[in-house]
């Protein structure tokens, strides 16, 4: 496992190398021995190879900033950071997952749309629900219109993969 | 002596902080406004009462000039001061706010029209012995243009006189040159702005921007405070400016002063205001325009005069006139500032915005902070980008050029882009710690002043303590039993 | 605790020879590791990429900590079996860690015939999980094989210990608590499709993950249906439709990524509190051990050289150091937890064997765990030693040994014959783990011994049939028994048939030793208690 920073348009893999007697890090092909002094909540002192640094750092969901010596360091955080995968490679038909009737369409054919976009709101068991498209790609048909009652496994939407593209 | 007992004033950020720093100190009492978008902002807690504008715009609520002098009335304030920007050069607000019977701290409605005007001021500048650049301006008979052109000497800058920005500009250095260039900059002109019309000034090659701070009392007295350079610019906008101007001859500066103060004594000028000029590598200096107001940059003067110019504007719009005479007014060491500007330097300073989620400010003999920011504050686009204005004071400039480095140093904003490294970067640099400054330094420096890569130590330390900054990365690190944590990588 | 005063000296012919010899044993067995690890067919490795997968060692060095250790078991598990034709019985295990967690990883490794179970493949998974079971350690499973290999179904399918071993150990492991992950790399497939299902936790990999009682070839030959794999038991039918496994994965990365926070959730092990001292490197360089094993099997060498390269220190707390000196007994640190260490210097006699039965008591008595250090020709034998009682004397060590609530691990330093492996806690024994130097020879007897008895009983049986056999023929009898024999004692023999969890360079038994007690402090001891001792 390795952890990794965005450093402008650059991914920097951090390599956990040892331990003891010190923190050992391969950064770019070279080791660096680091020892932490104080990690406060806005600030920090370490010592990298031999030299000490006394910095400030703020951390938000998915960037670090860092001033140091007169210079600003912005990273992006991208370990851990991922989206959940709910998404399938599915066919060409969006289907209900239960039966309902049809609230609103929020597109309409010929729209492009990208994955999570809503398509259709509808209504089961007193709930309102969004269908939201499984996958990028163009409408092709919407199969229902609103106040249309229908079945679980009904068609709602069908899709076609955008012009140019191949599945 | 009896000043204002109460001043409203008419801005926001620093510059409002800044006033109400020397309303507090005078023992007036002080009006902020705001607009509901800075209901948080410093300015609204540092002043004994504070009147929201409404306003969709917030810019534009600071530009309302009714409110403004409706929240006087409610106030019972006094007098306004404008700050600078928004209403600060409005001469019709400042026409208004007299009409009110309020006091307008600043300069007479004529003479704010009279210098907003490009061509009449300059005019009135050549008129009253001030130098101008040098130009002509192409009529009828196009040979004619072409002598004259030749008869104010080279180079010679060609521009279309319709235009704006650069376009169809040319650069001349001989006669040889002259006919080509105007002919290609005349139908440049007409397919750019529909008139072929030219016209040609003297060239000045890297020129400095040197402007002189005076003070009028509206009665033909007019006092000088020496001048300040202000040749560091991005984008046509001042981001480094200091007082004295470094390398500057003693008849040259007085020469320059002197113009500036027969200009204002001409104007029958009051109140603070800038004369700015360019100067070439000559030693020749030419009117630019006048400033009818406090300049962004006026803390350098301040710091090598001592006097706070607050005050003074805030005296002369009492009635009291001024409170020196020319030999009083003294230059002791030197200042220079930095504006500290929410932007991203290396991409071509495009204004950034963010919320500020860490502030150091620096400290230390000689220091002045001119903020009007607070941590957590968020900065939006809805104002200028200038967020502080940071100004290190010594008694060489070789002192105040290690002061202010140090205080960089000191200055963190984290959370939003800044330009605080590109400014320490420009303090650095061996041509401006020598002060061999003109307005195409940044240009010339450009590689010099870029980010330095990032294999450095203190980059490749940076990015540890980034790291270090981070759970994920601390678990990796940290978060490993023994004796695995000493074996280490082991394989067998 | 007194440092073991080392009489080596490094400058000696003796040791140059013995130094030479054993360099070059491990050279050899590094030789057969690397060629075992990494020597597939191109075509093989090509067909995983060309699928987008990652090679099994690749996933593993993802999934770990960084800067971590790995130990694997039975590197060159099949090595001698199927005529090579299964290096490392085509699986990758080991004790690693994830997330802070020492774990077992299960990894099959499918550029070796797809990644199918041979016989040793289900034996080195059955007894990884084995290890999980009495180390209630979690165990990480990286799917990606084709099923057993049916040409050998009779010898992977049925018996007790065979893959139905596999979904038993899993269920025991979860009924106890200890949990499990599998990542669904590439087919599981029959059988193998269990681990996934068995496993508390899984995670598919969209595309090329699939599980399955029966691929599309077998579902088209019972059915006639006809279907794709990712269709059949793809990720989003698992996913989606059937709730066979949890949670989809975009690619392999993706898999590791949330198979590393799903580890990450799982409570931290409340392990067995045992004092610790802080850990000191051996005062002699491990590397010495080259010098002090000696270059032939009939050489001895004093096995407190042994320890004092492998223990904390070089520190040894010797018990009854006059009493019974063939065995070495004594309390020592390795990686800073305190072992009761047995090492053998020479055949066990009477004494010998008492003094091993009652400090083993000792150490169970203390909560100490037991290294045994294996060099061993066996108890003495011969009428004085029966008449003394060497054999109920044996079997009190024995029953001692067998008895203990102590975790126990062995090293077969070079020796390992007759009934004195039994003592000092052979395979038999449930030792934790037990590693192997590379010129260890283990058998009922030595070869040589082997060969002049089957001479003996051939000269016997030519006898009752009134013949009397010519030099030659049992000259040639002793040759070839010494030369089958000879190869079935070597440590490359031993560890194909998974007698033992690996070979191990002497100079990375302490590493390995401070892993494995590590590993065994998260299982509970339990109370001491011993069958009927005859005295």
């Amino acid at each position: 496992m390795s952890y990794d920073l965005q450093r402008g348009a650059d991914r920097v893999s951090l390599g956990i190398v040892a331990r003891r007697p010190a923190l050992s890090v391969a950064i770019e092909g070279l080791l660096h021995q680091v020892e932490e002094i104080r990690h406060g909540a806005d600030d920090f002192e370490l010592r990298v190879d031999g030299r000490t640094f006394r910095g400030r750092r703020t951390i938000s969901s998915d960037e670090i900033q860092i001033r140091l010596d007169g210079q600003t360091f912005v990273f992006r955080r991208l370990h851990g950071i991922r989206g959940i995968d709910t998404s399938a490679a599915t066919g060409d038909e969006v289907r209900a997952d239960m039966p309902g009737t049809v609230v609103a369409c929020h597109t309409e054919a010929g729209a492009a749309v990208a994955p999570g976009d809503r398509l259709v709101t509808i209504e089961s068991m007193k709930l309102q629900m969004t269908v939201s498209a499984p996958r990028a790609g163009t409408i092709a048909r919407i199969h229902v219109a609103e106040n249309v009652t229908f079945e679980r496994g009904a068609v709602l939407v069908s899709l076609v993969p955008i012009a140019g593209e191949e599945k | 002596m009896i000043l204002f007992r109460k001043v409203l004033v008419a801005n926001r950020g620093e510059i409002a902080c800044r006033v109400l720093r020397t309303l507090r100190r005078l023992g007036i009492a002080s009006v902020a406004v705001y607009h509901r978008e800075d209901r948080n902002a410093p300015h609204v807690a540092m002043a004994d009462e504070a009147i929201r504008l409404d306003g969709p715009v917030p810019s534009g609520a600071y530009l309302d000039r009714d409110q403004i002098i409706a929240a006087c009335r409610s106030t019972g304030a006094k007098a306004i001061h404008p700050g600078y920007g928004f209403l600060s050069e409005n001469a019709g607000f400042a026409e208004a706010v007299e009409a009110a019977g309020l006091a307008f701290i600043g300069p007479g409605a004529d003479v704010i029209r009279l210098m907003g005007d490009k061509i009449r001021s300059r005019e009135f500048a050549a008129g009253h012995g001030v130098p101008v650049a040098p130009s002509v301006t192409e009529d009828e008979a196009g040979e004619a243009f072409l002598a004259r052109a030749v008869a104010i000497g080279f180079p010679l800058l060609i521009k279309a006189s319709a235009g704006g920005g650069g376009k169809g500009m040319k650069i001349v250095r001989n006669t040889a040159e002259l006919a080509e260039n105007a002919a290609l900059a005349r139908s440049e002109a007409s397919r750019y702005f529909g008139d072929p019309r030219i016209f040609a000034e003297r060239l000045v090659e890297e020129p400095r921007h040197i402007e002189v701070q005076v003070m009028g009392d509206g009665n033909g007295n007019v006092v000088h405070f020496y001048e300040r350079e202000c040749s560091l610019q991005r984008r046509y906008q001042k981001i480094v400016e200091e007082a004295p101007a470094p390398n500057l001859p003693a008849a040259l500066r007085d020469r320059i002063c002197a113009a500036a103060v027969r200009l204002a004594a001409a104007a029958n000028y009051r109140n603070a205001g800038t004369v700015e000029f360019i100067l070439g590598a000559d030693g020749e200096f030419y009117f630019l325009e006048m400033n009818t107001r406090l300049q962004v940059e006026h803390p350098v003067t301040e710091m090598v005069t001592g006097i706070d110019l607050v005050e003074e504007q805030i005296r002369i719009a009492a009635g009291q006139g001024l409170s020196f005479v020319q030999e009083q007014i003294r230059i002791a060491g030197s200042a220079i500032e930095c504006r500290i500007c929410a932007e991203e330097p290396d991409r071509d300073f495009r204004p950034a915005t963010g919320r500020i989620a860490l502030l150091d400010l620096p400290s230390g003999e000689g220091i002045r902070f001119d903020g009007g920011i607070l941590a957590k504050q968020a900065v939006t686009p809805a104002f200028d980008s200038m967020l502080a204005k940071l100004i290190a004071h010594g008694p060489s400039r070789a002192d105040a050029v290690k002061r202010l480095e140090r205080a960089l140093e000191q200055t963190a904003v984290l959370g939003v882009p800044t330009n605080l490294d590109y400014l320490l970067r420009i303090v650095r640099h061996p041509a401006f710690q020598t002060g061999r400054l003109h307005t195409g330094f940044l240009t010339l420096h450009a590689e010099d002043l870029s980010a330095p890569p990032a294999d450095s130590p203190t980059s490749v330390a940076a990015l540890i303590a980034a790291a270090l900054g981070d759970k994920a990365f601390r678990d990796l690190a940290f978060g490993i039993p023994e004796p695995h944590a000493t074996i280490g990588l082991w394989r067998n | 605790m007194a440092v073991i005063r080392s009489t080596i000296d490094t400058g000696s012919e003796e040791f140059r020879i013995r130094y030479a010899h054993n360099k070059a044993l491990v050279e050899d067995f590094r030789r057969r590791q690397g060629a075992a690890r990494a020597d597939r067919p191109a075509r093989d490795v090509d067909r995983v990429r060309k699928q987008g997968k990652m090679l099994p060692r690749e996933r593993i060095e993802k999934l770990l900590d960084p800067g971590t250790p790995f130990l694997e078991f039975s590197s060159l598990a099949a090595n001698v079996a199927y005529d090579g034709e299964a290096p490392g019985a085509s699986c990758i295990t080991g004790i690693g860690v994830i997330a802070g967690r020492e774990v077992v990883i299960h990894a099959d490794d499918s550029t070796i015939k797809g990644g199918a179970w041979y016989p040793l493949t289900v034996k080195k998974i059955v007894r990884c999980l084995e290890v999980a079971i009495e180390n209630r350690l979690p165990v990480v499973h990286l799917c990606d094989s084709a099923g057993g290999f049916l040409q050998l179904q009779s010898e992977v399918f049925p018996d007790k210990y065979m893959a139905g071993r596999i979904f038993r150990n899993q269920a025991i492991l979860s009924k106890m608590g200890v949990k499990q992950l599998a990542l669904v790399f590439g087919h599981c497939t029959a059988g193998g499709a269990y681990i996934p299902a068995l496993s508390d936790y899984n995670v598919i990999v969209r595309g090329t993950g699939a599980v399955f009682l029966a691929g599309p070839p077998l579902v088209k030959a019972a059915t006639g249906e006809i279907v794709t794999a990712d269709d059949l038991g793809g990720a989003d039918l698992h996913t989606r439709t059937s709730g066979t496994c949890d949670y989809p994965a975009a690619t392999e990365d993706e898999a590791i990524t949330i198979g590393r926070e799903i580890i990450a959730q799982w409570e931290h092990p409340r392990k067995t509190a045992v004092d610790r001292e802080p850990p000191e490197p051996p005062l002699y360089d491990p590397d010495e051990l080259y010098g002090i094993l000696p270059d032939t099997i009939k050489k001895s060498f004093d096995s407190r050289e042994v320890i004092a390269r492998l223990v904390d220190g070089s520190r040894f707390h010797e018990y009854q150091p006059a009493y019974g000196t063939t065995l070495i007994c004594g309390f020592a640190h390795i990686w800073g937890f305190r072992v009761g260490i047995l090492a053998n210097n020479g055949v066990l006699f009477n004494d010998s064997a008492l003094k091993g039965g009652h400090f083993i008591e000792l150490c169970n008595q203390n909560n100490t765990p037991i290294v045994f250090l294996q060099n061993i020709t066996g108890y003495m034998v011969g009428q004085e030693y029966e008449a003394a009682g060497i054999t109920k004397d044996g079997a009190k060590m024995i029953m001692a040994q067998a008895c203990s609530h102590v975790p126990k691990f062995t090293i077969m330093c070079h020796a390992s014959f007759g009934a004195g492996n039994y003592g000092m806690c052979g395979r038999a024994y449930d030792g934790r783990l037990l590693f192997t130097w590379p010129n260890h020879q283990i058998g009922v007897m030595g070869g040589e011994q082997a060969a002049n008895t089957l001479v003996e009983v051939k000269v016997r049986q030519l006898q009752r049939k009134g013949e009397v056999a010519g030099d030659g023929v049992l000259q040639e009898i002793h040759r070839t028994t010494l030369e089958a024999y000879e190869d079935q004692i070597s440590a490359y023999h031993s560890t194909s048939e998974l007698w033992d969890d690996g070979i191990l360079d002497p100079v990375d038994t302490r590493n390995a030793l401070g892993i494995a007690i590590s590993a065994s402090l998260n299982a509970p001891f339990g109370e001491p208690g011993y069958g009927v001792f005859r005295f």
